[in-house]
């Protein structure tokens, strides 16, 4: 079977400045990644690691420089407007600011039929249905629908991207930090929606984040991405139980452990900010702030590499599990 | 005519996020703007049914009452030098305004609003060459090149030869002498409109909810209209309305000049004219034009004040 | 990018400006229908007098040609002879009416920014008492109200019934001829600058630096005096340089209502009569007024602007 979404050395570049001054960013450097169908795959990293611009040329809303993207099957990249809107259909994607992915001028209504105006699903009847069996879906009262986006609070309003997002019953989601806006007690209410949903319709989750707590909760695996590239990769337990690139430790340690585990942690503290994507450090992109930096890491950088069965790290002093950080 | 311009493309700047009958709820707060609504439509029901109401004609002359001041025999507003009736001159000259006005809106949402959206959307060399011939519009003596073109037009219509001056002499027949005014118009008046509604095309196109249209599938209309377009009533609205006390002045001082509508067609820029002529002797009979015409710009200046304290969030309520 | 890149890329725009007025202003005129010499002939001309009228004139060579020849005599400030004025130099008949066309107009000016400064700055001070409202509403008069209304108005009640002024005429800069059509044309003026002055004066006093210096136990006048106002007039420039724009075309109606023997008298005299060669180069001085004016705004905004010199 297909997977859902398969997105291979994916390179993405803007260009900054003018004239003389004129350089190249690689917000994207070489990213391989794939989600199985049902499955959730966790993209997480600081911000500025290309997280977002990696979401948006997996579902062509930004046009990769390099690499190829696959979808149910379908190559993505070179498609025609044609065949891309066909794609809408299979693969939908979730902001993560509710109040800015909602247009402040349409009626609830008008933004969840959107989809299927646009692709012209059923009758306008059938539409109005729709609108309503989605609402009830997301857990919206049935006159959400006349109302405007603004008389609603950001978890609300989130749902209501869901609904827009559900209604051409795609198999994949894109979800784009889609809690970090929220408060954190809304955070868990529409995590827990996420996961419903994808029981019930078996969707598949790009989900990207920088709330290891969520990741935990919700992730089956994950991607690390640092500047660009993808550090560490694996199961999401093992991940989080036992990280092995040392900014995935860092990361790990950084958030709030799981009450209840009794394994203590020591906490590391990354010290200054990530190096900037305009002039990345040579080597492994990490050895800026890496306690186990050597000369090696500074000029080599270090493939990724899979270690365990499903587990791939890209370090060339890769943790050892158990003994450094039990 | 820039410094107006350049007024209402500061007010252009308006956050969208406030609902239709919120707005509507806000405008009628204000109660200056409501009052100055209302006589506003008062006038033009009065201009537009004045054969009704009015047993003279704008033109009907009388030797017998020449020169009679207001409030006597002659009529509410007295006569001019030839004996017509001014009530009856004014109502005319109000409807020229009126007309003038509605063109003016009409070439700015027509032309303004759809090049302006073009620009915004495609980028690109055609945004490079409307926004420099924007530019360039906005720093040329505005109201010389008005009236050099209403020269060029007039003469066309007078006694112009081929094809070009055939259509413009059959324009002139529809529009009531109005021709050289309405090309004014068309060159002039999508200008602003173009510049406000292009930077508010760039501004909501960065946003998440039309990145949000196009991962749904959205054609470039769709985007266009549905969500372009809806955020840029705001300004369209408040631009349109600082926009027709320039209309209105454009025309007036085009026929005060001789080249907008010809005697005896009464625009009140012709009256105005006619009646400085007499300005020692019989003072009302220009001061009654000049006061009309200056209470009913203030009238829309003060509807368009209200409109944009409506349409922005940021202003207080009730006053 | 550089202030000097960016002044030379204006230089460099104005010629377009200018260019453009040109070539609008050619094609304006030469496609007037309607015959220069048959209009101020005294009988009817015969062919043979039209035909050597137009050689004379250059008018009988293809357009283009007319339209580079023109350009370059008119770049080395050779406009030709007027048509009306039997014969005169274009040049002598517009520089004899420059100088009360150009002295309403840096009146105005100067007028509009000595009133509507210390109004704005007043109104900023005092925001939302009843000094604040007044002035919107009379501001919001000033901008309405076309000076081709307010000549008339005040002629009637300053010279008609009070007899105080003249109610027409030019006798100078520095005489009572010259105080309705300033007073007019500054109406606008000081109605913009009061409003932009105080809208920016009320930012900059927001301004957290302001606050700072307020706080750091400065009195509200020095503060106000020696910050605020340098800070706040820095936007108040660029609106003076589009009011130029703005005057230039009212100077013209009001020379027209006042009978005052400028420019802007002799430009709608000359459309009236098409005197082609005068329309053409007092559209084209107007349009160097213009372009010049916002040019000298662009380079004090440079200087004046922090934020432009430094970046």
């Amino acid at each position: 079977m297909d997977d859902a979404l398969r997105i291979d050395d994916l390179v993405k570049e803007y260009p900054i400045g003018s004239g003389r001054r004129r350089s190249i960013v690689r917000a994207v450097d070489g990213v391989s990644l794939r989600v199985r169908r049902g499955e959730t795959l966790a993209l997480v990293g600081e911000s500025g690691s290309g997280k977002t611009t990696t979401a948006l040329c997996a579902l062509a809303l930004e046009r990769p420089t390099s690499g190829e993207v696959w979808i149910d099957g379908r190559e993505v990249t070179g498609m025609s407007p044609k065949e891309l809107r066909s794609l809408r259909r299979q693969a939908q994607y979730i902001f993560q600011d509710p109040f800015a992915s909602l247009n402040p001028r349409m009626s609830v209504r008008e933004i969840v039929r959107e989809p299927l105006d646009i692709h012209r699903v059923g009758d306008s009847a059938g539409r109005d249905a729709r609108v309503a069996e989605l609402l009830g879906l997301v857990g919206l009262a049935g006159d959400a629908a006349a109302r405007s986006p603004h008389q609603f609070s950001g978890g609300q309003r989130q749902r209501i991207g869901i609904a827009r997002a559900l209604a051409l019953s795609p198999g994949l989601l894109v979800c784009d930090e889609p809690v970090s806006a929220l408060d954190v007690s809304v955070q868990a209410q529409v995590i827990n929606l996420l996961m419903d949903l994808q029981d019930e319709h078996d969707l598949a989750y790009l989900f990207i984040a920088h709330d290891l707590a969520v990741v935990r909760q919700i992730a089956h695996r994950v991607a690390v991405m640092y500047l660009g590239r993808i550090v560490e990769e694996g199961a999401a337990d093992e991940i989080c139980a036992k990280p092995r690139h040392p900014y995935t430790v860092a990361l790990m340690s950084a958030a709030p452990a799981r009450p209840g585990r009794g394994v203590h942690r020591e906490r590391i503290v990354l010290t200054g900010d990530p190096p900037s994507p305009i002039d990345p450090p040579s080597g492994c992109a990490f050895h800026t702030r890496c306690w186990k930096a050597a000369d090696t890491c500074r000029t080599v950088r270090p493939p990724l590499i899979e270690l365990d069965p499903g587990h791939a790290v890209a370090c060339h002093f890769p943790v050892r599990r158990d003994t450094e950080l039990g | 005519m820039s410094s107006i311009e350049s007024a209402g493309l500061s007010a252009g700047r308006v956050p969208a996020t406030l609902a239709p009958i919120e707005i509507a709820r806000r405008f009628s707060h204000r109660r200056i703007a409501l009052v100055s609504a209302a006589l506003l439509v008062l006038i033009v029901v009065l201009a537009f049914s004045s054969d009704l109401w009015l047993t003279r004609d704008y033109a009907d002359q009388d030797p017998l009452v020449r020169n009679q001041p207001p409030l006597g025999d002659a009529g509410l507003l007295g006569t001019d030098q030839l004996g017509r009736d001014l009530l009856a001159r004014l109502m005319f000259g109000i409807r020229l305004s009126v007309a003038a006005a509605a063109f003016g809106v009409l070439v700015q949402l027509a032309v303004g609003v759809p090049l302006g959206l073009l620009a915004g959307y495609r980028g690109g060399w055609i945004d490079s060459v409307a926004m420099r011939s924007v530019d360039v519009m906005l720093a040329v003596p505005g109201l010389l090149i008005a009236l050099l073109i209403g020269m060029n037009i007039k003469e066309q219509v007078a006694s112009g030869s081929g094809a070009v001056a055939d259509v413009l002499r059959s324009i002139d027949r529809l529009t009531a002498g109005l021709t050289p005014v309405f090309v004014v118009l068309v060159v002039f008046f999508w200008v602003s409109m173009a510049r406000i509604v292009r930077g508010e095309t760039r501004v909501v196109m960065a946003r998440d909810f039309v990145r949000a249209a196009r991962g749904l599938g959205a054609g470039p209309f769709r985007i266009v209209v549905h969500h372009v377009l809806r955020n840029c009533i705001a300004p369209i609205t408040v631009s349109v309305a600082l926009l027709i006390p320039v209309t209105m002045l454009t025309e007036a001082a085009m026929s005060l000049v001789g080249v907008g509508v010809d005697p005896p067609r009464p625009s009140l820029g012709v009256m105005i004219y006619e009646g400085a002529q007499q300005i020692n002797s019989f003072p009302y009979q220009t001061l009654v034009p000049s006061i009309t015409f200056a209470a009913v710009v203030l009238l829309v200046g003060f509807v368009g004040d209200g409109l944009r304290a409506a349409l922005d969030p940021t202003t207080e309520q009730g006053r | 990018m550089s202030a000097n890149g960016t002044i030379a890329r204006r230089v460099g725009r104005t010629g377009v400006v200018l260019l453009v007025v040109y070539a609008i202003t050619f094609v304006c005129v030469r496609l007037t229908p309607g015959n220069p010499f048959a209009a101020r002939a005294p009988r009817a001309l015969s062919p043979d007098q039209q035909a050597r009228l137009e050689r004379q004139f250059g008018l009988d060579d293809p357009w283009p040609v007319q339209f580079v020849r023109y350009l370059f005599r008119a770049l080395s400030g050779d406009f030709g002879v007027s048509y009306a004025h039997q014969g005169e130099d274009v040049v002598d008949v517009i520089v004899a009416r420059a100088w009360p066309t150009m002295s309403l107009v840096g009146a105005a000016l100067l007028v509009g920014l000595v009133v509507g400064v210390p109004l704005g700055v007043a109104a900023a001070l005092r925001n939302d008492s009843w000094f604040d409202h007044l002035l919107s509403g009379v501001s919001t008069l000033g901008v309405a109200i076309p000076v081709f209304v307010a000549t008339p108005v005040l002629v009637i009640v300053l010279s008609v019934y009070a007899g105080w002024l003249p109610a027409q005429g030019w006798d100078g800069l520095i005489s009572t001829t010259a105080i309705i059509p300033i007073v007019v044309l500054a109406l606008e003026p000081i109605a913009v600058t009061a409003r932009f002055t105080r809208a920016s004066m009320i930012e900059v006093l927001r301004s957290d630096h302001h606050r700072t210096a307020r706080a750091r136990g400065l009195a509200r006048r020095t503060v106000v005096f020696r910050f605020a106002l340098r800070n706040g007039l820095v936007p108040v420039t660029t609106i003076t340089g589009l009011q130029v724009a703005g005057l230039l075309g009212s100077v013209v109606l009001v020379e027209s209502a006042y009978n005052v023997p400028g420019l802007g008298k002799e430009f709608l005299a000359a459309i009236t009569a098409r005197d082609y060669p005068v329309v053409m180069a007092a559209t084209l001085i107007f349009a160097a007024v213009i372009v010049v004016a916002n040019l000298l705004v662009d380079v004090a905004y440079a200087r004046l602007d922090p934020r432009i010199r430094s970046a």
